[in-house]
């Protein structure tokens, strides 16, 4: 009994769409858990990637930008008289005050979250390993699957940081930020970074790495909607 | 399913959704409704607990949660929606599709609503981790679990229909 449960659950190739399924939710749980733990390691090139291209996409805007867990902390320009114009805990004192004279004392810093972007990855990694398949294709979809979820990191921090500068700030922080990065435009591209915001946020962190999966396994996905493999290699006379 | 029919049809909802009048005349109003049946739920348990928009209260110790986009289940549902209709099936079997795929949707989605409104009051901090990573990822796994079983269905289906009339002949 315990060893044709343990079967089903780990080995069985032929699986019915309900094994897959408690396959998939035993999976999950364990990922997740596991998924945050090693979150520092698994958003680190996604980190490292975003650490070097948001102060290249947003000009004039980033002093400096640090990795702090699955925390991207990026040191902006933009600043205020006291601690508390800034959004909470988003405020910083300028080192550079009292020696160039910056115009600012406090400058404002945002601390951004990666698991906002990465959670399709154990979502990914249950379907991968809930489904039948050699271990060494699973692997690659693994790996490609994490390739994914790292640009959908970058780019959800990319546009969720465009976003709170130019369009989410109190008007004093977004006009800073358009004086140091005139838009091109201004409507289209502000309506075109919330636009990116909110699928980078909502549509491709789930969406995404699902669709991936579906792409990697279309017999088995063929299995789970007929029941069977429609397209059966032919015997061999 | 036309991949490309279905990206087209993403994209077109999620721009639809975020139009001003839309929002105005159909996500908030869906939005408050959500919320209003979130706290009818929970007060069966909880007389504290109150709604008022799109906002759910408790009043014994004051916490509330807001219910934003993201967390009203909508582009779940909209994923769901582009789906089934860019799958080759009559109206009727995608009405049906929609329907039930939206109730499994919504159903998961109290409960997320319900266990993070307490979650909230319990600790903040896995109150984040369970908003912002947990939750996202069942949602979309019930979209696809949703989605998997229409097809099915979508195919038994048609397939009676097509072996009724070779069973009549015969």
């Amino acid at each position: 009994m315990a060893n044709s449960l343990l079967h089903q659950l780990l080995i069985n190739s032929n699986l019915s769409p309900r094994w897959f399924l408690i396959r998939t939710l035993v999976y999950l749980p364990i990922l997740l858990i596991l998924g945050y733990l090693l979150s520092a390691w698994l958003v680190r090139p996604a980190l490292e990637l975003a650490q070097w291209l948001l102060p290249l996409g947003l000009p004039h805007l980033i002093e400096a930008a640090d990795i702090q867990q699955h925390y991207l902390m990026l040191h902006t320009y933009l600043g205020a008289h006291s601690s508390a114009e800034l959004p909470q805990g988003f405020a910083r004192f300028s080192a550079n005050f009292f020696v160039t004279g910056q115009h600012y004392p406090f400058l404002l810093t945002l601390p951004l979250d990666s698991l906002k972007y990465a959670y399709g990855l154990p979502v990914l990694s249950a379907l991968v390993l809930a489904s039948p398949g050699q271990a060494s294709t699973k692997l690659t979809t693994l790996f490609l699957g994490w390739g994914l979820v790292s640009l959908i990191v970058v780019w959800g921090l990319y546009f969720n940081t465009a976003n709170l500068l130019v369009l989410d700030f109190k008007p004093e922080l977004t006009n800073q930020a358009k004086t140091l990065w005139p838009l091109f435009n201004e409507e289209l591209v502000q309506a075109f970074i919330a636009l990116a915001y909110r699928i980078g946020f909502l549509i491709f962190p789930a969406v995404l790495p699902i669709l991936l999966w579906a792409q990697r396994n279309p017999l088995f996905l063929e299995q789970l909607i007929h029941g069977s493999l429609r397209y059966e290699s032919k015997p061999q006379t | 399913m036309n991949k490309t029919r279905f990206l087209i049809l993403l994209l077109l909802l999620f721009a639809l959704e975020w139009l001003p009048i839309v929002r105005a005349e159909l996500i908030t109003p869906f939005t408050e409704q959500l919320a209003a049946i979130s706290a009818g739920i929970m007060k069966f348990f909880d007389a504290d607990v109150t709604s008022n928009g799109i906002i759910i209260q408790s009043l014994a110790n004051g916490t509330s949660v807001v219910i934003l986009a993201g967390c009203n289940g909508i582009e779940a549902m909209i994923c769901l929606t582009a789906a089934i209709l860019a799958y080759p099936a009559t109206w009727q079997q995608r009405l049906w599709g929609l329907l039930l795929g939206y109730l499994a949707i919504q159903s998961l989605n109290i409960l997320r609503i319900i266990s993070l409104f307490y979650l909230l009051q319990w600790n903040k901090q896995w109150f984040e981790w369970a908003h912002l990573y947990i939750w996202q990822g069942l949602i979309f796994l019930d979209v696809l679990i949703a989605f998997i079983i229409w097809i099915r269905w979508v195919v038994k289906q048609n397939k009676s229909t097509v072996q009724q009339p070779a069973l009549d002949h015969g």
